[in-house]
């Protein structure tokens, strides 16, 4: 389908914004880099040898701060996918396994209340009563983030249902509950994974827009939203603030977007 | 089989326990609070009686059902409460704002909606043009609260003359809004171009297709005909999805392009923790969102035969 040119860009490409991601997120845990050291005679300074990607007003290394930045957000994300993921599980199961009775009712309501409203907006209404905190971020993320993969769970486990082992478990005569979370959760974990994989792109501007609103993390914390709404201010003095950490956020959704699209493409093909 | 006019009051009592719901989880929230609302407002140097009376006059002394009753009685009537900064009405400072927004969503999901269909159709009949496809789908890196910040700073760049930002007293005018509307309108339209494409190729590959091929039908009766139409119902959903991210996009392009929509609101809001304005932001995105997954649903089951 693609002349090996052109994925060779492609595959180089993935590999950048893959080690980005992953040096970030290893900085990020590991305290390597200093992004909040404070230096003002070295404030504006211009991408060069000695700072890569610049200094800010108050001649903090933007390199540093970008990579803590980048590192910190897929932390956020990974943690709301998991709070995510585990909810998902919880309520896609269960509705799949009581479909169409009052349980099953009740959760297909609950995810078409939080479909209809934009995902943002409940999150800003919860951070402008409680105090914004990375802590909080991701958990109010993932707690709105779980009705696309539980819908999918939900049709798994119905699907499920009707399997001959799960027949032959029930003939043996095991409980619900042993039917629920022994034979039906487990199979139904890979689409919740696959389901979340495709959302990471969203996550990453749903987070990317609370900084902006200013209800992400505080500063000096970075992260990469945060940083370019920051460098949005400074841009006519100094534009590598807000423009390469925008770089660098646009080269890592170019890299998950072709990831899932190919996972898709090889699974049709498959 | 059900009637139709059964399907339709089912899916509107559905909608409206959706809208209920809404109004009343968003109510208790912003009720329970922490904060007592009326020192905040007068400071902590007032009297106490003043503050006393205040909660009298805001009606936050009474028990939590009668605020609730009175609200919601006061939504029927088009009243939304009052600022508590400044005691503007909410219903009337949320509602042209909103309107200013739903244009530019409106045009935003408009040129998504023409560009999938455009872009499909293009490659379908002259499948050597695909490089505009690798051309729409770069869209997806351009998130577009940053895709404003670049159309700015171009603009400003490279045609000083044209003023973006401030746009004194036509500020409703579409012209205006069009650039704006490009800018969103850039990542959801590589989502749906994609989406349909898909859609398109699982239908290419189907016996209908085939057939049809074979009975010599031309590319653009085929694409119409046979494409199209049994790739309509997911299209479209996908499309209805993808306003709430349009949405969310416009706001934060309104506080780039200095547009005083929802989005200007919404920051002026969150930054002096203005709940009644929040809520009501909350509640008329609400009932414009349950609105149109209404429609939505209704619509589906008018153009679908196998849904009905």
């Amino acid at each position: 389908m693609f002349d090996s040119g052109r994925s060779l860009i492609k595959q180089s490409a993935k590999g950048v914004a893959l080690l980005v991601i992953l040096a970030g997120v290893l900085m990020s845990v590991g305290g390597w880099l200093d992004p909040f050291t404070i230096n003002p005679e070295l404030s504006y300074q211009e991408p060069g040898f000695e700072y890569p990607f610049g200094t800010d007003l108050f001649g903090r290394d933007m390199l540093a701060r970008t990579f803590y930045a980048t590192g910190l957000t897929f932390r956020v994300i990974l943690y709301a996918m998991l709070v995510a993921g585990l909810i998902a599980l919880l309520m896609g199961s269960v509705a799949g396994y009581y479909a169409s009775k009052w349980p099953d009712k009740i959760i297909s309501w609950l995810i078409s209340l939080l479909f209809t409203v934009p995902f943002i907006l409940i999150v800003i209404a919860i951070f402008a009563v409680i105090q914004p905190e990375i802590n909080r971020v991701f958990l109010a993320i993932g707690c709105i983030a779980w009705p696309a993969p539980a819908r999918l769970v939900r049709s798994v486990v119905i699907q499920l249902r009707k399997a001959t082992f799960i027949k032959a478990t029930r003939a043996f005569g095991y409980g619900r509950m042993h039917l629920l979370f022994k034979s039906i959760l487990p199979m139904s974990i890979s689409p919740v994974l696959i389901s979340l994989l495709y959302s990471v792109p969203e996550l990453v501007s749903i987070e990317v827009g609370l900084s902006f609103f200013g209800l992400g993390a505080q500063p000096p914390t970075p992260t990469l939203g945060r940083l370019i709404y920051d460098g949005l201010s400074d841009i006519y003095v100094a534009w590598w603030i807000a423009i390469i950490p925008a770089a660098v956020l646009a080269l890592i959704l170019a890299t998950l977007y072709y990831l899932i699209r190919e996972g898709r493409v090889n699974k049709a093909n498959g | 089989m059900e009637g139709i006019s059964r399907v339709l009051f089912r899916n509107t009592a559905y909608s409206l326990s959706l809208l209920f719901a809404l109004v009343t989880l968003c109510f208790l929230f912003f009720s329970v609070a922490p904060g007592d609302t009326a020192r905040i407002i007068l400071g902590p140097n007032a009297p106490e009686e003043s503050v006393i009376q205040l909660r009298h006059e805001l009606g936050i002394d009474l028990p939590l059902f009668e605020q609730w009753a009175k609200y919601f009685t006061g939504l029927f009537q088009g009243e939304l409460g009052h600022s508590w900064l400044d005691g503007r009405d909410v219903a009337q400072e949320v509602f042209p704002k909103f309107l200013i927004t739903a244009k530019i969503g409106a045009m935003a999901a408009l040129i998504s909606f023409a560009t999938s269909y455009l872009v499909n159709l293009l490659i379908f009949l002259r499948p050597k043009a695909s490089w505009v496809k690798l051309l729409i789908n770069a869209g997806v890196i351009f998130p577009s609260f940053y895709a404003g910040v670049l159309a700015v700073l171009i603009i400003g760049h490279f045609f000083p003359g044209i003023s973006l930002v401030g746009y004194g007293d036509d500020i409703g005018s579409w012209s205006h809004l069009f650039l704006p509307a490009l800018v969103i309108a850039l990542y959801p339209m590589a989502l749906l171009s994609r989406l349909l494409e898909e859609k398109l190729m699982d239908q290419g590959v189907a016996v209908h297709t085939r057939a049809m091929r074979a009975w010599g039908y031309g590319k653009w009766v085929l694409f119409h005909k046979a494409l199209l139409r049994p790739a309509a119902v997911p299209w479209i959903t996908g499309w209805v999805n993808q306003l709430s991210i349009i949405f969310i996009a416009s706001f934060i392009v309104e506080v780039i392009f200095t547009i005083p929509g929802i989005g200007t609101l919404l920051l002026n809001s969150i930054q002096r923790k203005d709940f009644p304005m929040l809520q009501g932001i909350i509640v008329i995105n609400g009932i414009f969102f349950i609105a149109m997954f209404w429609l939505n649903e209704i619509f589906i089951r008018w153009i679908d035969h196998r849904v009905r």
